[in-house]
């Protein structure tokens, strides 16, 4: 029996401990700690995303950048991630950032832009007009992502910018 | 019908976009608000902006030129037209070469 309450004991520790790692180390604070990422960081202050909007809804780093599809493949993405973001650290491996936005596609997730955009269709004519040519090309070879066309989202104007003055 | 798609097809070919424009299929009444516009129709500014947001928005991305930004120069501010420099069916002529050598600090325009 006192096994038993052990067990149910550290059980709920491990869960608690593993929600809250996850949860920490989904924040801006906790990507900025990493230097390379400063300029990241400096850019997604200026953005409405940071938390400069009306509503006041911050969207952190893994927002945008995690999928959330579903949660395993929100953990087993995030795991890769972090695994090579420290090695990348670690060996003090140069990023080409200008030449790494070009594939922005592959790192910035529509499942994170959807669970908060939820109605595409509440904007502008011509917002509505480019949403609706967005959906007609889901599934096919031609597929867009929302960051095909909203190319500063998420870091402002200020990205280029930033890394360039950084000389990254 | 394979006739009317033949031509179709033709005109696209005709009034090639620009490949970052190709590369989100983009369509003719994407800009024209007709999938037929009229050959050699002048759009303005507008236009381009429905998508790019403003000329200051888009002065603030290159601010890292400092005075030599084409769009915020010493010239002009940011009152420039786009279709001074940009075309979107046959090369963009970039307008600052005119005078200056601009190799050292500008990429070439498309």
């Amino acid at each position: 029996m006192k096994k038993i309450f052990l067990g149910v004991i550290l059980g709920v520790l491990l869960v608690w401990a593993g929600f809250w790692g996850v949860k920490y180390t989904g924040t801006a604070n906790f990507c900025s700690t990493c230097h390379v990422m400063d300029f990241a960081v400096t850019s997604y202050q200026s953005d409405p995303h940071s938390g400069k909007n009306r509503s006041g809804i911050q969207a952190q780093c893994v927002s945008c950048h995690l999928p959330h599809d579903n949660i395993a493949n929100y953990l087993l993405t995030k795991a890769k991630n972090g695994i090579r973001e420290l090695a990348i650290t670690a060996t003090n491996t140069k990023t080409n950032w200008l030449e790494k936005r070009e594939h922005r596609d592959s790192f910035v997730y529509d499942s994170g832009c959807v669970s908060c955009h939820l109605n595409l269709n509440s904007s502008s004519q011509k917002a509505k007009q480019m949403h609706e040519h967005y959906t007609s090309l889901k599934g096919s070879k031609n597929e867009l992502k929302c960051v095909s066309c909203h190319i500063t989202q998420g870091h402002g104007a200020r990205l280029v910018n930033e890394i360039i003055k950084n000389k990254l | 019908m394979a006739l009317a798609l033949n031509l179709y097809s033709l005109e696209v070919q005709k009034y090639e976009i620009k490949p970052y424009h190709k590369a989100l299929s983009l369509k003719c009444e994407h800009c024209h608000e007709t999938s037929e516009p009229k050959a050699g129709e002048r759009l303005g500014d507008k236009v381009c902006l429905d998508c790019h947001k403003s000329k200051e928005f888009l002065a603030t991305r290159l601010e890292y030129l400092g005075k030599k930004n084409p769009h915020n120069s010493i010239h002009d501010g940011t009152n420039l037209s786009c279709y001074v420099c940009h075309s979107s069916h046959k090369p963009s002529q970039n307008m600052c070469k005119d005078c200056h050598n601009t190799k050292t600090w500008m990429k070439e325009i498309q």
